[in-house]
């Protein structure tokens, strides 16, 4: 039954886990799973402190990685914008932030970042918050002009470079690993099955990829820490994994250079669409479940 | 069974009803009996047959339609054993187990409907000729004991079928009083079915069109007409030999179960509206007030097929509704116990998207309703109605107890 107070105790968890990974970034504190966590610790047996490491490790790895090649990437697309070279801009969109939507949990963790990199027009109250990756693609493909996009562009640079300081120091504990890989899955729910992501330049499935992606890494960095107590779990997530992975495969496509090896999303259909939602969703739903099987 | 029932439905009765019976002088023993007037209480799931078929129809109605996602049969014999269990525990008011270990995974129950009386929710399963051949794929190794009465349904003159409302795999009819609870608990086995079956489509029905037992008054329809007044009703032997699969059948999995027809039929609610009185009356054959057949008095009355007026026409037109669907008079029965819809507006035209939403259990579809619907070629309603959705199912006997499930006959 759920108490109010069960009900009370998991809302306070999640806001813990947000704060500790904020906390988390300042590089000075010690990650430590919030108390919350630990006291619902009692059907499973806690993985080793070194797998636990060895796990977050593994995460760390492929988070700083997708953040040096969204450094190096970004720096030819806003030139690339900078010089009105609108056609070379369009073809470095959706391959540039491929590497953000990997990684975007850990971007949302630190405060502002994630909205000034990548905040969409209809969340904005006035033009000036329209900035960002979002900001450029509209001018790229429904401007039709660059001009004014110069300080946009320099400003998109200097908050990946602040992203990728940041992630350098960053300190994570299992199950932030896990509330990643499921919120990545979330992100593609919510916002790239309707196609309103990219709505200007239409390459949703690129970022569609890139949380999928992202997701699977993080998952798979914690697999060892469940694979003791879960009774099947990783085993179903691993197969409903390569579930999604075929059905996006369908799209694959290298005939339009702007989609980062993707179709554009405006060519599916209604029943494409809804087989792509269908399958992220059973996928989702165990792993919602493995956050508790952690401990 | 039936005491449990018994003191289920008495549970869910008020104080305040029960000091009411008390001050008239009423045996508390009457009051319990289960009864169609109460609004609340418990049905019982476990049972010869499921419930929602012979059960009092409720007022409100949740129906889903799913596709299996999954060619694995022992997929599908866990998701049924998963959802009988669910449904045991929902029709009886209690949440879906187990019950929840770790603030850190999703709660097991969604929780919309902790608290609320269950309102004489059941849960009543199907199984469409998909879970026999698929694409021409026998999926489950089953297609050998399809029944020979779970033919598809043929093409009837005026069917406009659209496919986000016809056909299914597996369904799930939900009906309560309380449209929260009957939402929650098809929300909730799509939530346990994910990973073998899908939802297909719903529809909500928010009013009944039909009485399934003889202490019920006839609701109307969104047509304002009474509906259903000829319904056969449970406890009699022309609804147990008219609904139930016979004891001894081929295939013998079905005994002790019934047939499903499902159609959405639209009504054109504004083209009704401007019909004068007397058109409606006569394209129904009865009258809209008292319900009563044209040249009777009464609703009950016998539907006098070859009377006539002074002018020397027949009271009841060749063409109206109830001389072409009379039952007794073509001499086939089905059971009625459907709902009105309405899903808002339709966005090409800006009119109501309403309608009734017909389901029909019989014994054999082809004999029954397929009968009569063929008999409904020249019916005076088609002016104002479409069927534009439609499915069938075979609906297996009911789970004996914990431990069985629904659809372990064909399954096992």
């Amino acid at each position: 039954m759920l108490s109010r107070s069960v009900r009370a105790v998991t809302a306070v968890t999640a806001v813990t886990v947000l704060v500790a990974l904020a906390a988390c970034s300042s590089s000075t504190s010690k990650a430590t799973p919030n108390s919350g966590a630990t006291t619902h610790s009692s059907t499973a047996t806690a993985p080793s402190s070194a797998a636990s490491a060895r796990a977050v490790a593994n995460y760390l790895d492929y988070v700083k990685h997708q953040a040096n090649t969204l450094a190096q990437t970004v720096a030819p697309f806003a030139a690339a914008v900078k010089r009105g070279d609108i056609a070379t801009a369009k073809t470095l969109f959706a391959s540039t932030r491929y590497h953000y939507e990997a990684i975007e949990p850990v971007a949302e963790s630190f405060g502002n970042l994630d909205p000034d990199i990548d905040v969409r027009e209809h969340d904005t109250s006035s033009p000036s918050q329209f900035i960002g990756f979002h900001r450029i693609e509209k001018a790229l493909w429904s401007d039709n002009t660059v001009a004014g996009m110069g300080p946009i562009a320099d400003e998109l640079v200097i908050n990946i470079a602040q992203l990728h300081a940041k992630i350098a120091t960053l300190k994570l504990v299992p199950e932030q690993i896990a509330q990643g890989a499921m919120e990545l899955l979330n992100e593609v729910s919510t916002s790239k099955i309707t196609g309103e992501e990219d709505t200007y330049s239409h390459t949703d499935l690129s970022d569609f990829a890139a949380n999928v992606e992202g997701s699977k890494a993080a998952f798979q960095s914690i697999e060892p820490l469940l694979a003791a107590s879960d009774s099947g779990l990783t085993a179903m997530i691993t197969a409903r994994f390569d579930a999604v992975e075929q059905v996006l495969d369908k799209y694959r496509s290298s005939s339009d250079p702007i989609g980062n090896g993707y179709a554009l999303y405006n060519t599916l259909t209604p029943a494409d669409t809804r087989e792509l939602s269908q399958v992220l969703d059973t996928l989702a739903q165990p792993m919602s479940k493995i956050a508790a099987q952690l401990f | 069974m039936l005491s449990r029932r018994r003191f289920l439905a008495g549970g869910g009765v008020t104080l305040g009803a029960a000091a009411a019976a008390s001050v008239v002088g009423l045996e508390l023993s009457d009051r319990s009996t289960p009864s169609s007037a109460a609004s609340k209480g418990v049905e019982p799931f476990f049972g010869t047959h499921q419930g929602g078929i012979a059960t009092a129809q409720q007022d409100r109605l949740l129906f889903a339609a799913f596709d299996l996602t999954s060619d694995r049969r022992a997929d599908v014999v866990q998701l049924l054993q998963q959802w009988t269990a669910a449904a045991a525990s929902m029709t009886a008011g209690q949440p879906v187990g187990p019950p929840d270990t770790s603030d850190l995974a999703p709660p097991n129950d969604t929780g919309e409907a902790l608290g609320l009386d269950p309102a004489r929710l059941t849960l009543t399963f199907g199984f469409g000729p998909g879970v026999f051949t698929s694409n021409g794929v026998d999926r489950y190794g089953l297609a050998h004991v399809r029944p020979s009465e779970l033919a598809d349904l043929p093409r009837f003159a005026h069917d406009q079928l659209d496919p986000a409302y016809t056909g299914g795999d597996i369904c799930v009819q939900a009906c309560s009083n309380d449209p929260l609870v009957a939402y929650h608990a098809v929300r909730n086995l799509t939530r346990i079915a994910l990973g073998t079956a899908e939802l297909r489509w719903t529809e909500q029905g928010f009013g009944r069109t039909s009485s399934t037992t003889s202490d019920q008054v006839t609701p109307r329809n969104l047509m304002g007409f009474k509906d259903g007044t000829d319904n056969i009703r449970s406890g009699t032997n022309v609804f147990d030999d008219s609904v139930w699969v016979a004891p001894h059948t081929t295939p013998a999995w079905m005994a002790g179960g019934s047939y499903m027809v499902v159609r959405r039929i639209r009504i054109h609610i504004e083209v009704w509206d401007r019909a004068a009185l007397e058109d409606q009356q006569d394209t129904i054959g009865r009258l809209k007030d008292s319900g009563a057949p044209i040249g009777a008095r009464q609703e009950h009355d016998p539907i006098n097929l070859h009377a006539k007026g002074s002018d020397g026409k027949p009271n009841i037109p060749a063409d109206a509704h109830v001389r072409l669907a009379n039952q007794a008079a073509n001499g086939i029965h089905i059971l009625r116990r459907g709902y009105s819809f309405t899903d808002g507006i339709d966005p090409d035209t800006g009119q109501l998207d309403a309608g009734l939403f017909f389901i029909a259990y019989q014994r054999d579809p082809r004999k029954q309703f397929v009968a009569i619907q063929h008999k409904l070629d020249a019916d005076a309603l088609n002016e104002y109605i479409q069927h534009v959705g439609s499915a069938l199912f075979a609906v297996p006997p009911g789970a004996s107890g914990p431990g069985d499930y629904v659809g372990k006959t064909l399954f096992q």
